[in-house]
């Protein structure tokens, strides 16, 4: 029953217009920004050159497509939450505005079934979108600018040797999917209390955005606070670019960010399974 | 009278006999590297840089006299200039002046001191050299400018082909706060601690497989891909 | 007789609200079950219980003698609803929503089974049209097809009336009526218009306030009243005199309200009753036949008011 059940939702969500602005927003702005980050590319190399140009020959190709599609991934990562709520608020939701809870649930299903194909489905759409999100960063990238190593030019310079990259960005989509999920649950969470997906979702991105800020402000106080919010390891998929890979680090991320997905989800249930449906 | 026309005299003639030592000196240097024509090697190469964290790479390297090379790697890397010619760059330049500051015995061999001090005057490092007396290579190597601050580069050297002395290991240490890697905006809350910015970085290169003389096609030379040259 | 539906002192309150109070029914199977009420007297709250949108704060559901809980929802595999309006997925067809709901119900139906059943609510030929463009009438009918089409023994409507035109009521009606008839279904129906129960059901239930007020056969409930006329005199008290003389009992075969006499008894004809006041003198101004259930309604409901 329950692949029935999940098949049914995720048969509603692809037939959904909202479920495809994300692949819309992204299939027309992420090449628009590798094309620009790629006539512009050497933009970095260049500022190396003029940087230590004088003593050191610099070789190998720097800017070339898994650099770009790194580009892509820490500019573009922080908008794909914006794009999962829009699923997300609207799985239980868009049920109670439809007035369809009250076909759903006159069904003789354990309610708790419904929780979970809905949010398996969900997870299906976030694997989904954060697969299409790597392809269409990397594809593109790699063929038109072909691979070589990775420079991560972050807090640290780091040079990923090729051989590793793919390994790497497969950790880093992965760690991803997790982060979204846990956004997901969240927006799901939301939504079951709720008959109206706008709630949920501005809901979910105000409590992303508040604790992102929460966990940047420089003050001692918030410094407490920050390890116990779950934005803090939404950042996990920048470890998987670090060098050597922290694998316990990681590992607790990733382990923290799936506690919260359990925490959401039995929240969910819990609250679900005896809603009064009053729409 | 007689004995000042003398002493400058004789000051002169130490001062010019010198400057022909020195002359000499790096005469015979490129004399020594002139013997090859060309060579291919490949090379390891291992950057230590308190911010950067760059693994063991390889490359190879392809020489032809008088100044084409290419540097072949699937790696990103950064290696010295010196690493090509074993040499400073202002040793091919026109306009330069030497002059012998010393003499140090490294390794039990006796090693000259030169200074090479450029007479361009917007070229502003100056280079010491430290000359091995008896094949007239450069085991030593030092760089001071104000862009650059202080580069020190060590040569090991070994005969190839019972003829050629060529480097088998290259060590530049560099002031870390020169290498400055354009970074991307923050992402992490995390700050660094950038202290370790003043320390120093350190680029090795080992050097295998020579191939010298046997010629290269001048096509080698022309794709890009891959290399810098 | 087989029970198929039944409720003991079901109660369900919102907040400080009581709902539904302590409200036990029974259903037969064969029944079609009116469910009346005024607006607001709990009917809705009761139906989304017995289909388990709300679950009651006490009392218990049984349905073809099986308990009715969060945990144990397996026998509405039996049941077809309705709850309100129906509402289904806008963006589907009429026929991808049949499916998906049937789905549902662990049954997977096939195309011939989804136009058979759109055939009979008279949607067949919308078969492939996206639901966000039909009309109340046909979503209501779309509504009643979906509750079908797992072939129920047991069919819970909501009001199914509820907006549409007369044309519209009278299908639903007619519908309703060929269930029962036709394909012996076990029907659970609630409305708050008398004539259309009137019309349709055997048995029968009218709560207020959440509160049943009476229940039983349509019939047994209309012969009770079967002999009910409205007279309306120029001589109430001369009249009340007249109907005392012809050992009529006031309170139990007749009621007066104002200047209307309701007669409810078979102990004398209207005809009789109407001679009788003409020779006694009394005109009579009118007299006619009352609209019984309408009127029982009425009284009962606005009696508890």
């Amino acid at each position: 029953m329950i692949f029935t059940l999940v098949s049914i939702e995720l048969y509603k969500i692809f037939k959904k217009w909202r479920t495809y602005i994300g692949f819309l927003a992204f299939g027309i702005f992420i090449p628009i920004l590798i094309y620009g980050v790629s006539v512009s590319g050497n933009h970095y190399q260049r500022i190396l050159q003029r940087n230590i140009g004088d003593q050191f020959l610099i070789v190998g190709n720097l800017v070339n497509g898994w650099y770009v599609a790194f580009i892509t991934i820490q500019a573009m990562i922080i908008h794909i939450p914006f794009f999962i709520t829009l699923v997300g608020g609207d799985l239980f939701a868009g049920e109670g505005s439809a007035g369809t809870y009250r076909m759903l649930l006159t069904r003789p299903l354990k309610r708790e079934l419904i929780v979970v194909s809905k949010f398996i489905a969900g997870f299906i759409y976030t694997f989904i979108f954060v697969l299409f999100f790597a392809l269409i960063s990397t594809l593109p990238s790699i063929y038109f600018l072909g691979v070589g190593d990775l420079i991560v030019p972050l807090e640290k310079i780091v040079v990923i040797p090729s051989k590793e990259i793919l390994t790497r960005f497969l950790l880093a989509y992965f760690s991803s999917f997790i982060s979204m999920c846990v956004v997901l649950s969240l927006a799901g969470l939301f939504s079951s209390l709720v008959n109206n997906a706008i709630g949920p979702i501005v809901g979910t991105m105000a409590v992303i955005v508040i604790f992102l800020i929460i966990g940047e402000l420089p003050f001692e106080f918030f410094e407490r606070i920050a390890p116990f919010l779950f934005t803090k390891y939404m950042t996990v998929w920048l470890d998987a670019f670090d060098y050597p890979i922290d694998w316990t680090k990681i590992f607790n991320s990733l382990l923290i960010l799936l506690g919260h997905i359990v925490l959401f989800f039995a929240i969910t249930i819990f609250y679900f399974r005896k809603k009064d449906i009053l729409t | 009278m007689k004995k000042t026309f003398l002493l400058i005299l004789i000051l002169i003639n130490v001062l010019f006999s010198q400057d022909k030592n020195a002359q000499r000196i790096v005469e015979n240097i490129k004399a020594n590297f002139d013997l090859i024509n060309d060579y291919i090697v490949e090379i390891k190469g291992k950057v230590d840089f308190p911010d950067a964290v760059i693994p063991e790479l390889k490359a190879k390297i392809f020489f032809k006299k008088p100044d084409k090379f290419k540097v072949e790697s699937d790696n990103f890397m950064i290696i010295p200039k010196q690493s090509i010619r074993f040499s400073p760059e202002i040793l091919y330049e026109k306009d330069f002046s030497t002059l012998i500051i010393g003499e140090v015995d490294i390794d039990k061999v006796k090693h000259f001191i030169v200074k090479l001090i450029s007479n361009n005057p917007e070229v502003e490092e100056v280079v010491t050299i430290w000359v091995n007396s008896k094949n007239y290579t450069i085991r030593k190597m030092n760089v001071i400018g104000s862009r650059v601050g202080k580069v020190e580069i060590d040569f090991y050297y070994k005969l190839i082909d019972e003829k050629y002395w060529l480097p088998e290991k290259m060590v530049a240490i560099f002031e870390a706060s020169r290498i400055r890697f354009p970074r991307i905006r923050k992402i992490e809350k995390e700050q660094k601690d950038n202290s370790d910015l003043y320390g120093e970085g350190k680029i090795t290169i080992e050097y295998f497989n020579y191939v010298v003389n046997k010629g290269i096609d001048d096509k080698i030379f022309e794709d890009k891909k891959k290399s810098v040259k | 007789m087989e029970v198929v539906l039944e409720t003991k002192n079901l109660s369900k309150k919102f907040k400080k609200i009581t709902a539904v109070d302590n409200l036990s029914l029974c259903v037969y199977r064969g029944d079609v079950f009116g469910f009346l009420g005024p607006n607001g007297a709990g009917k809705s709250t009761t139906i989304r219980m017995l289909t388990s949108l709300i679950y009651p704060d006490e009392g218990e559901i049984f349905i073809f003698n099986k308990k009715l809980s969060p945990s144990s929802k397996s026998v509405l595999k039996k049941v077809g609803a309705i709850v309100e309006s129906p509402d289904f997925y806008l963006y589907l067809t009429a026929y991808k929503n049949l499916e998906i709901l049937a789905r549902l119900y662990g049954f997977t139906p096939t195309k011939n089974q989804i136009m058979e059943i759109l055939d009979f609510v008279g949607l067949a030929n919308r078969w492939n049209s996206k639901v966000k463009t039909f009309s109340h009438g046909m979503k209501q009918r779309l509504g009643i097809a979906q509750a079908l089409l797992h072939n129920p023994e047991l069919i819970i409507l909501d009001e199914p009336t509820t907006g549409l035109d007369p044309q519209g009521m009278k299908e639903i009606r007619e519908l309703v009526i060929s269930l029962s008839k036709d394909k012996g279904k076990t029907i659970f129906i609630s409305s708050h218009l008398l004539h259309e129960v009137e019309l349709i059901a055997n048995r029968m239930i009218i709560i207020n306030k959440g509160q049943k007020v009476v229940e039983g056969y349509v019939k047994d409930l209309l012969d009770k009243d079967k002999a009910q006329y409205v007279f309306q005199v120029s001589n109430i008290d001369e009249a009340k005199n007249v109907l005392v003389s012809m050992n009529l009992i006031p309170g139990e075969d007749f009621r007066i309200n104002q200047n209307e006499i309701t007669i409810s008894t078979k102990k004398v004809s209207a005809t009789d009753l109407n001679k009788t006041f003409v020779q006694k003198g009394i005109d009579v101004f009118a007299f006619y036949p009352r609209r019984t259930l309408e009127e029982y309604f009425l009284e009962i409901t606005h009696g508890q008011k």
